[in-house]
């Protein structure tokens, strides 16, 4: 692989196409090697599979050093309802072979925990506040889990799927009871409580 | 108009016909400006509005004393250079100063803003007042040096003495022509004095949201604004005083008060902003050297 | 608000009024999305500072606040620093549908629905977003308001101070604002509503 990957003439594609698949091949043998099943190549530069919560971080630490995947696009976050299981999606990226890796973690949703990886990427953490702040997942072993998106929020993690966004709306907001006319033609037809605006054409 | 019941009735007059043409100025200047920008543009008398405006807002933040006192201070300055400086049919306080002392109660109404600005503590006016300070190193050195050029030309230091002779010879002995070196390096130094484009460092609304202006509000502002509109008219009466012949009558005055602005605001609608470093170096490399050629000049003729 | 009074307007605050409704400054603190229609109302095409209005970078120095478009709880509790900071008189111009009754995110669990319970809104301009035909005849409708000495909504929130507060605690909590609105509604004598 290292002889391959670095061609930068018009054979390129094929070249990269090559070396993203024996990089593609290299990440199934490292998750057959830990001991982690379900990788496949899905395309010349994807390649996807499922991985236990408990060997995550080692899996992500042999991609980072042993087959160059230096790049941790994001984490995102599935929730399942019905399995009860939250999914969370480890997006890593090579820029020497082009190829895309996603590890898919299923960990219980109740009391949701999962082990951190800011020891490898320590921009990790901003994606770790953001699923915490909108799952509830614990993040075991980062220390700066406080809150940046929703800095007065009381109320329940609001990407659960159990959590009804146009509920909670009208339980904690007054809309107006407005029905405007469109007959006048500039500004006309709002008569609520404040600011009647009258149009220059009246 | 310079003794007597003439002089009270002028005395109390001379602020008012002073905002009055600042006003027309002001509005002159963005009015140029907006054509220039392919735009319409506010009203002629707008900075007459934004100036009612600002004192009729019914609630107002104070700072504490030193903030109102230094606002006084800051209008208090720029009306007593304005009386020092002889405009036409009235130079009766030529005769107690002269260029030295212009130039140093010219420097009251910064000293006044620096004081309220500080008071404000709002890190943004500091900025703006230490950017301000800096600048004053720049086009104030320049400025001086034309002075005392002009002084040692002429022998004396009155600007009425000056404005005088450049009348009576016609337009080839205006300082602008027969010291082309002092003239050109001090409009220069004008341009920074007007705190116009590229040397408007101080204001820089969106960096340092507007500088020393920043806590000023309500009434505040309509104090800054009365002074810069006076200071416009200040400013650019001294220049033409010293290097465009000065006027003995008001219609030569505002056409050449017109003139002048038309090009400071033509530099200003066509620059960006120079950063204070930069402004700083420029003063030093160009119209320093310019003005100290223009003196060495004088003195290798005159003496 | 009676007719009878402001009849009663003297000459003297009517020429006032005239005078000061051609100068006025937004303040250029944009909101939301509805924000981008400001720069091409403030440039060539539609040139808003033909009457008078020219955007301002301190709430010190601005007369409109304009909210355009969503505005988050997040974003409220800054608005509200910025509004109790402005110099009355101060209007507060409602820029767009999610001002109104929330917009397109109308069923968002933290945006709010209706921007008049929180602030005194002088004018709301309708419109996802408005364009800038639409700016210039709110901004000359708020004019012809001024003008007719009808545009005090900024009395309103010293007169009935609790009802925003306790919509605003209940939005997003306390906040200290170093201004005591009671105390200078009653220094600048404006006299609490009884509700």
């Amino acid at each position: 692989m290292s002889g391959q990957s670095k061609t930068m003439d018009t054979d390129r594609p094929a070249a990269a196409l090559g070396a993203a698949r024996s990089a593609a091949d290299l990440v199934v043998a490292i998750a057959a090697d830990a001991n982690v099943a379900g990788f496949s190549v899905k395309g010349p530069r994807r390649v996807e599979g499922r991985v236990d919560a408990a060997s995550l971080h080692s899996f992500a630490s042999a991609l980072r050093t042993r087959v160059g995947f230096e790049h941790l696009s994001a984490i995102s976050c599935v929730d399942w309802l019905a399995d009860g299981q939250f999914e969370l999606v480890y997006h890593f990226w090579s820029y020497r072979d082009n190829c895309l890796v996603s590890a898919h973690v299923r960990i219980a949703r109740d009391s949701a925990s999962m082990e951190t990886i800011t020891d490898l990427w320590q921009p990790a953490s901003f994606f770790e506040r953001d699923i915490h702040e909108m799952f509830g997942v614990t993040f075991q072993g980062n220390t700066d889990l406080e809150k940046y998106i929703l800095t007065d929020w009381a109320g329940p993690p609001p990407m659960r799927k159990d959590f009804v966004s146009r509920d909670f709306a009208h339980d904690h907001f007054e809309f107006k009871d407005y029905e405007p006319s469109w007959d006048d033609l500039v500004t006309g037809g709002y008569h609520g409580s404040r600011g009647v605006a009258e149009g220059s054409n009246e | 108009m310079n003794s007597g019941l003439g002089l009270i009735v002028w005395i109390i007059a001379y602020p008012f016909v002073s905002f009055f043409l600042g006003v027309l100025l002001g509005g002159y200047g963005r009015k140029f400006t907006a054509r220039i920008q392919r735009r319409v543009g506010p009203s002629w008398i707008q900075p007459f509005y934004d100036v009612i405006k600002l004192m009729s807002k019914k609630t107002n933040v104070s700072h504490g004393y030193m903030h109102d006192v230094a606002m006084m201070m800051l209008v208090g300055g720029t009306l007593l250079t304005m009386y020092f400086v002889p405009v036409p049919g009235f130079h009766y306080f030529s005769q107690f100063g002269d260029y030295i002392v212009i130039m140093y109660v010219m420097l009251v109404a910064p000293l006044g803003m620096a004081l309220g600005v500080g008071q404000t503590a709002n890190p943004n006016g500091s900025i703006g007042i230490a950017r301000a300070l800096e600048m004053l190193a720049g086009y104030e050195v320049t400025f001086v040096l034309t002075f005392i050029g002009m002084a040692m030309k002429n022998g004396t230091t009155s600007m009425y003495d000056l404005m005088l002779a450049q009348q009576a010879g016609g337009m080839a002995t205006w300082a602008i022509v027969t010291d082309p070196l002092l003239g050109i390096a001090a409009l220069f130094a004008l341009q920074g004095m007007m705190n116009e484009k590229p040397f408007e460092v101080i204001v820089a609304p969106h960096e340092i949201a507007t500088g020393p202006m920043t806590e000023m509000g309500g009434k505040y502002l309509g104090m800054m604004f009365i002074q810069h509109l006076i200071n416009l008219v200040v400013e650019l009466t001294i220049y033409m005083n010293l290097f465009l012949g000065g006027a003995l009558n008001w219609f030569e005055y505002v056409i050449k008060l017109f003139v002048l602005f038309t090009l400071v605001m033509s530099v200003n609608a066509v620059y960006g902003r120079f950063r204070t470093d930069s402004a700083l170096r420029f003063y030093w490399k160009l119209p320093l050297p310019m003005a100290a050629l223009g003196v060495i000049g004088i003195m290798i003729r005159g003496i | 608000m009676a007719d009878t009074e402001l009849t009663q307007r003297g000459a003297w605050n009517k020429v006032i009024a005239n005078l000061k409704k051609r100068s006025l400054w937004m303040l250029h603190y944009c909101t939301g999305c509805g924000a981008v229609e400001l720069p091409p109302t403030m440039t060539s095409r539609f040139d808003m500072e033909r009457f008078g209005i020219m955007p301002m970078v301190t709430p010190r120095q601005a007369d409109i606040l304009l909210i355009t478009g969503y505005l988050s709880v997040k974003t409220l509790k800054r608005v509200i620093l910025i509004y109790e900071q402005m110099v009355a008189p101060k209007y507060v111009v409602g820029f767009g549908s999610c001002t109104i009754n929330g917009g397109m995110y109308w069923n968002s669990y933290s945006t709010i629905k209706s921007l008049d319970q929180y602030l005194p809104v002088e004018l709301f301009l309708a419109g996802c977003m408005p364009r800038p035909e639409a700016i210039v005849t709110g901004f000359n409708a708020l004019i012809d308001r001024i003008d007719r000495g009808e545009a005090n909504s900024w009395e309103d929130y010293y007169k009935n101070y609790d009802f925003y507060h306790k919509n605003q605690l209940h939005a997003f909590g306390e906040i200290e604002t170093h201004h005591d609105i009671k105390s200078d509604g009653r220094y600048f004598g404006i006299a609490e509503a009884q509700r």
